[in-house]
């Protein structure tokens, strides 16, 4: 408790304003490949809320990871064309001057990369890895940025913080280097953090604690996450809303409750349904979707899942569906010509679980 | 497990991967097949340079000495009236017998040893790996030119020199080379399927390294072609009447003010064959690993 | 299943040590079990567990220090070189990455043919008819199929083309490493589909090891827990998921996420990591992240032994339900 007040202290959190954090607006970014212009993300908009965790759910060549670059306009610029806008506490990225991105960058978003091992730099200490970007953008000096360091080490869950901010990154574990791309995401207090595949290359034990240490720090600070992940199984539990993605736009965007009470796009269902469960019996035969998913660079017409969709009619072949919002719920949004009755989907509910 | 479907949850077809497919054609461009046309003359012409009806290149002629191009002698004549244009091509047939034939000595011993020491590891690798970095760390140059001067001048004496001299650093190469696929799960399978280590190194391994051993080979040509060149002009390689590249270069030293032509001619022929090996080595390799990262 | 007589395949203390720089990494210590005709074993755990190593020494390609592998009524420890290139063909592997697992300078053709080329057991056109079976099995057309590259294909596909080369020598038991983890969720279920549908068909005998709990559970007939080396628990699967009995198994089992935001929250966290298979924890490995741990963990290494029909545990104080 004391150290809660201690950092809301350090932290000042400043909600003065009420819009929302980010915007994304038609967002459309492609890549001139050999082989074609690739459309890995086609047309994405949404909102993010104040404290919101966002979960974008998609398989490969969904363009979950490029979309998740495209708000940190972290993507490389050679064959890259973006239009549409991104608005980030009023900035509009896109067309921010690299000055501008680089007193974003870690101080307002950050970013938890998938594989610690090549996002941290082989031969720093890991407290200077957290320190650095504490004295660029705070102006701490020396003293302050370790006692930080250590505080934020602290925080993430590493034991002996004191010892560990001399080592290097390859004396501590997979696990335990996650922690520190956390900590050093977190360094500078950032308004938003996004998170691509966080815990995909760690073990099942290790996974649900890092996602525990993230979601304990995104509600002590009052940061929104946007956490990126090929599995239901990650999202489910840990958001307030979810997107599912699949050829570069978002077919699906509802409450995580909502979602998977009343899903409406059939490539949601089909995903959920392909998914093993630990509550299913062996050898129960898995519903799969036929096919693979589509190739960015020739999308199939009209809606990008008809090809794949047990329930596609002409329409879904030659006509992209709009999101829109579903009749009864106006903050869940599909995009479906033929969207599955909004009776609930066999999942048991607990009474107590409610929307954010 | 009653439900056993006839052609299951085929997929449908190959959609999207029929452009990769159009994609693999061996797209490497013009300015390779201009080398590669070049490198092409220049080797016939030095294999079929007696029936090109050319002048003797070892017949002087006292009444031309020292002279600049003309009808009669495209590229002039040298200081003992000897046709300089006929010395070239000759000349190319010492200087590429012993640069291909010095690296193709060097990349059977020393690419089978490579691939067998990558594939095989434990103390094969290690026996072979410490003596090819023993050779590796005696000075090449003055070993060669030590063994030349005591052994002999003639061409395929310094090509088996020359050769064995290049063991280690094909061996170094092909063995990084084939290590980066040793460890592939393809192997594995092939291993458990019963193949024995001699199938695994050739139809499993090679077709991989290939890439590599030829773009190699076509660099290590071109330093082997200048190290022939250097020897020449320690008056180590074959002996003056017999034209190369190098002793050609070396000979028209005293001659330069009087006569550029003499130096002129063999350099060139030597810059653009090795510059052609170079781009084309280059090109192979880039576009080789091209095809290989679209996996 | 126990009472079933002479086991296809019986793993008797098996061992592998093998060198890193200086250190030894015992990545198998002491491991036993027995696989019947007919049914599918399914090996979970977390990296570093030893799962992948004993699949590999059970094909020989990783050599064990001590034990038995008994395929067949052959110890296959116990054979030379050349008799044991023969009789490892009744074994054949799945591997995790579809792009490792096929040459890339190879047709497709060739390479599923690849056994029966190293045997020359059949004729060129019984050989292209088998192949053409093969593929048409693994539902790939071997018209489009036959006459391309490795990288022409997707992950899903390459697994499948890998299955194929894998059956064409109709082993008795398939070894599959983490075969679905690199794939998509959908290409996944297709995969597992598709193996079930060729167990039946050609009556194998499967070792399923994966990291992934629930895709364990929908293909395994059994399951064994590895932890560092050793087996935790084996039990019919729907019995572990059930009523675990090692509070290792449990902890696994609580610590999946599924895609169900309801799931129950109240989930026992290990603290930590697993300890390093170079300086494992004496006595049960366990111990260390255990919340169960007392003092004779540390001393005594717990045997596998039996709590239920079929359902061993390697632990002092398992979780005895009533």
């Amino acid at each position: 408790m004391t150290m809660a007040s201690e950092r809301s202290e350090n932290f000042p959190i400043h909600d003065e304003n009420p819009g929302p954090l980010l915007k994304v607006r038609d967002l459309r970014t492609t890549f001139t490949t050999p082989r074609g212009k690739l459309n890995a993300v086609d047309g994405v908009s949404f909102d993010l809320a104040r404290g919101e965790t966002l979960g974008i759910v998609g398989e490969s060549g969904s363009g979950k990871t490029v979309l998740s670059r495209s708000i940190m306009s972290l993507l490389p610029r050679s064959g890259l064309e973006q239009s549409g806008s991104i608005e980030f506490e009023g900035i509009e990225m896109l067309s921010a001057t690299p000055d501008v991105l680089r007193t974003l960058w870690g101080a307002k978003i950050s970013m938890v990369f998938q594989d610690p091992m090549t996002s941290l730099n082989p031969v720093v200490r890991i407290g200077r890895q957290i320190t650095e970007s504490l004295r660029l953008h705070t102006g701490m000096d020396k003293t302050e940025a370790n006692a930080m360091a250590v505080s934020l080490l602290t925080q993430v869950g590493i034991p002996s913080p004191e010892q560990r901010v001399r080592n290097y990154p390859h004396q501590l574990s997979g696990g335990m280097r996650q922690r520190v791309m956390i900590a050093i995401a977190l360094a500078c207090s950032p308004r938003l953090v996004l998170a691509d595949e966080p815990t995909t290359s760690l073990d099942v034990t290790v996974q649900a604690q890092i996602l525990d240490v993230l979601a304990k720090l995104q509600e002590e600070r009052h940061m929104s996450v946007i956490l990126v992940s090929h599995d239901l199984g990650v999202v489910a539990t840990r958001t307030d809303r979810i997107a599912v993605m699949y050829g570069g736009r978002i077919v699906e965007i509802a409450p995580t409750d909502r979602l998977f009470r009343a899903m409406a796009m059939p490539y949601t269902k089909a995903l959920v349904a392909s998914t093993p469960r630990l509550s299913q019996p062996s050898h129960v035969r898995l519903t799969a979707i036929e096919g693979r998913p589509p190739d960015l660079v020739h999308l199939p017409k009209g809606c990008a899942f008809s090809p794949r969709c047990s329930y596609a009619t002409d329409k879904c072949h030659s006509e992209v569906p709009p999101l829109t919002a579903s009749r009864d719920n106006a903050s869940h949004l599909f995009a479906c010509w033929n969207p599955l009755p909004s009776t609930p989907v066999a999942i048991t509910t607990t009474p107590g679980s409610s929307a954010s | 497990m009653s439900n056993i479907p006839t052609a299951a949850d085929s997929i449908p077809a190959l959609t999207g991967s029929s452009d990769i497919a159009k994609k693999k054609r061996f797209d490497v461009g013009l300015v390779f097949w201009i080398f590669t046309l070049w490198i092409a003359i220049t080797v016939l012409a030095a294999i079929f340079a007696s029936l090109l009806g050319l002048q003797d290149p070892n017949q002087g002629n006292y009444d031309i000495l020292n002279q600049g191009p003309t009808t009669a002698h495209w590229f002039g004549t040298d200081d003992l009236g000897r046709d300089i244009f006929s010395r070239v091509i000759y000349g190319a047939r010492v200087s590429l017998t012993v640069g291909f034939g010095a690296l193709t000595i060097g990349m059977i011993i020393g690419g089978t040893l490579g691939m067998i020491a990558a594939y095989r590891r434990g103390p094969v690798d290690i026996i072979v790996s410490s003596a090819s970095y023993v050779m590796l760390a005696f000075p090449a140059l003055v070993a060669v030119i030590a063994i030349v001067a005591f052994w002999g001048h003639e061409i395929w004496k310094i090509t088996i020199i020359i050769g064995v001299a290049s063991i280690p650093l094909v061996f170094r190469v092909v063995r990084a080379a084939t290590l980066s696929y040793a460890t592939r799960d393809f192997v594995t399978a092939a291993k458990s399927q019963g193949a024995t280590d001699w199938r695994i190194i050739t139809k499993e391994l090679f077709p991989n390294v290939l890439p590599a051993i030829i773009s190699f080979y076509l660099i290590g040509v071109a330093s082997v072609i200048i190290l022939e060149g250097a020897l020449a002009f320690l008056g180590l390689s074959v002996q003056p009447p017999t034209a190369s590249w190098g002793n050609m270069i070396s000979e028209s030293r005293t001659y330069l003010s009087q006569n550029p032509w003499l130096v002129l001619f063999p350099s060139l022929a030597m810059v653009f064959f090795l510059v052609a090996l170079n781009l084309i080595g280059d090109i192979l390799r880039s576009t080789l690993d091209v095809q290989e990262s679209q996996l | 299943m126990t009472s079933m007589p002479t086991p296809l395949l019986s793993i008797q203390d098996l061992f592998v040590h093998f060198k890193k720089g200086r250190e030894v990494v015992q990545a198998v210590s002491g491991v036993s079990f027995d696989v019947v005709q007919g049914e599918t074993l399914g090996i979970v755990g977390e990296s570093g567990c030893g799962k992948s190593t004993t699949g590999r020494a059970i094909v020989q390609i990783e050599t064990p220090n001590s034990g038995a592998v008994v395929f067949d009524g052959t110890d296959l420890t116990k054979l030379k070189r050349s008799q044991l290139r023969k009789a490892r063909t009744g074994i054949q592997m799945i591997f995790q990455d579809p792009i490792s697992s096929l040459n890339p300078r190879r047709k497709i053709n060739d390479i599923v043919a690849e056994p029966l080329d190293i045997w020359k057991s059949e004729t060129g056109e019984e050989r292209d008819s088998t192949v053409r079976q093969m593929l048409e099995a693994v539902g790939l057309d071997p018209e489009i199929t036959g006459n391309r590259y490795a990288r022409e294909f997707s992950g899903g596909q390459c697994q499948r083309i890998s299955i194929a080369r894998a059956l064409v020598m109709r082993p008795k038991l398939l070894i599959c490493d983490e075969m679905v983890s690199s794939l998509d969720v959908s290409v996944q279920a297709q995969i597992l589909n598709l193996l079930e549908d060729l167990k039946a068909r050609y009556g194998l005998t499967v070792i399923f090891i994966a990291h992934d709990l629930a895709v364990v559970k929908n293909v395994s007939d059994r399951v064994a827990v590895m932890y560092l080396g050793r087996i935790c628990e084996v039990a019919p699967s729907d019995m572990l998921y059930s009523n675990p009995a090692h509070p290792y198994t449990e902890a696994l089992l609580s610590s999946a996420l599924e895609p169900d935001p309801s799931a129950p929250s109240a989930r026992i966290l290990l603290s930590g990591e697993p300890p390093s298979p170079i300086n494992p924890p004496s006595g049960c490995r366990f111990r260390t992240r255990c919340p169960r741990a007392e003092d004779r963990c540390a001393r005594e290494v717990p045997e596998l032994r039996e709590v239920g029909p079929g359902h061993s545990v390697a632990c002092h104080f398992p979780l005895v339900r009533a």
